[in-house]
């Protein structure tokens, strides 16, 4: 058998799911070690950062990464990772959309706010001192500590390096890491041709064409609920019953696990489909179109309007739960009054 | 408007209402600010918040969304399904923290080029007191200024 390639997976700020994601792909991991060999990967082996500097370049076939960018580190080590690899793979929302730590973009103030409620204002914390991290810290014996700086705005990896190709989901499925082991194992042992750069390892279609829950003909939210609060129906779509559910805007590929299977509305973890720009806007257009259309469209005042879309208490954190980071305003801003 | 001082305005407009009666505006000779741009679609509910978003990421410091008055739409309920859009998107720019008098939705029928005129001079003097919005100013910052030139 020829060399086997060899792959990376490199850590963003993320929580690491999407480690246990590829541990979850059970039999195929021993087709991915047929093929290939990990030459750094923190969470699975030792290696250091200086062991990558010393790499030729492009001498790792392909670098999957998870987390969005949160700090100087994770830039540092995208765009060394991306001089020493063949291909970058955005693995996971994160990586691919910002995900969840990019709503730290949503703060008004940014790092010092974020930084006073975690170390002062939550209840469960006791910081008299007022003890705060440090980017740099020298001990009592003179030996000097550094910590990466963070940066101002956490953003998805294409937004600092090119990408080829985008896993989503958060974490992506284990459909969708088999389809993407298995181009990969055509293409080393068969020679069969990648997809083309840019290409999302998923469904072209929304997350309704795999959701097995009847629709109905046509759709009017009469009021919005939180799916705490009620009896899910587990046959009915979920807007039919007043949930909001991100289906309807979100691409597929991930096998509707969470409206199948968990009985749970989507979240949007598979980002925007096709062609479009912004998953929040998407969401929002859609979503606002059906809310509590009436008869008498006419009489309906703005007050009552106001009262409709009131309903959504958070729209910035609903409708950009995963994909803040990419969207068209991807962070808050201070206007001139208010 | 190279400058980087001249406030810009983007009007989204249907074609059968709004765009109608710009164009009576126009051909009355009332007089009108120039900092706007005028882009029209088939109805105010092809207006996707998307587009408002991209003239507010791309430097725009005032958005207009115009079409039909309710119950005059063309397609009899457009303007019903874009009204409910944007009372929702107007929250969202509130929470992104963009002032709420950047952006509006106006009725304005083929008829009114009074109205669009008035429109256009009020819209502009309110926006010339805000001055710049804070994304084109970051974009200026980032020396990104020529794009917003041809907007």
């Amino acid at each position: 058998m020829s060399e086997k390639i060899r792959i990376a997976i490199n850590r963003g700020a993320t929580c690491d799911g999407c480690d246990m994601a590829i541990l979850d792909i059970d039999g195929l991991l021993l087709n991915l070690f047929e093929i290939a060999d990990i030459a750094f990967g923190p969470t699975y082996m030792d290696s250091k950062y200086e062991d990558v500097e010393k790499m030729p370049d492009n001498y790792i076939t392909a670098t999957l990464v998870h987390g969005s960018m949160r700090d100087e580190e994770n830039i540092h080590m995208v765009k060394l990772l991306r001089q020493k690899s063949a291909l970058m793979i955005a693995f996971g929302a994160c990586s691919s959309f910002g995900g969840i730590p990019s709503l730290a973009n949503a703060v008004k103030g940014g790092m010092p706010r974020i930084w006073k409620t975690v170390y002062d204002e939550t209840a469960s914390t006791i910081n008299p001192d007022g003890f705060t991290p440090q980017y740099e810290w020298t001990s009592p014996k003179g030996n000097k500590l550094t910590l990466p700086k963070a940066a101002d705005k956490v953003v998805p990896m294409n937004e600092i390096i090119d990408v080829d190709y985008y896993l989503p989901g958060c974490p992506p499925s284990v459909e969708s890491i088999s389809t993407f082991i298995k181009l990969v194992y055509a293409h080393v042992k068969e020679g069969a041709p990648l997809p083309p750069k840019g290409t999302i390892v998923a469904s072209e279609r929304t997350l309704c064409d795999e959701c097995s829950r009847t629709k109905p003909e046509k759709y009017n939210i009469k009021k919005i609920v939180r799916p705490h609060l009620v009896d899910l129906d587990p046959e009915k779509c979920f807007l039919e019953q007043g949930i909001i559910c991100h289906g309807i805007a979100t691409r597929a590929g991930c096998g509707a696990q969470c409206t199948n299977i968990g009985n749970m509305p989507c979240r949007g973890c598979y980002g925007p489909t096709a062609d479009v720009l912004d998953h929040g806007a998407s969401m929002l257009s859609g979503l606002a179109s059906v809310l509590d259309m009436r008869d008498n469209e006419l009489d309906l005042g703005e007050d009552e309007l106001d009262k409709i879309v009131g309903q959504i208490d958070d729209p910035l954190g609903t409708f950009y739960r995963y994909s803040f980071g990419s969207a068209l305003i991807n962070e808050v801003v201070e206007d001139v009054e208010e | 408007m190279s400058d980087e001082k001249t406030p810009l305005i983007v009007v989204l407009s249907c074609n059968w209402c709004t765009y109608a009666g710009a164009d009576l505006a126009g051909v009355s000779r009332f007089q009108m600010p120039t900092n706007f741009r005028l882009i029209r679609a088939m109805c105010s509910a092809r207006i996707d918040p998307e587009m408002v978003l991209r003239a507010f990421a791309k430097g725009a410091d005032g958005v207009i969304v115009a079409g039909c008055h309710p119950g005059d739409c063309h397609y009899i309920s457009g303007n019903y399904r874009e009204r409910r859009r944007i009372k929702l998107l107007e929250r969202l720019l509130k929470q992104i923290g963009i002032s709420p008098k950047r952006f509006r939705l106006e009725w304005i029928s083929a008829s009114e080029g009074q109205k669009f005129s008035e429109t256009m001079r009020e819209f502009s003097n309110e926006i010339d007191k805000l001055g710049l919005s804070p994304l084109r100013k970051k974009l200026i910052a980032k020396n990104q200024v020529k794009e917003v030139a041809h907007v």
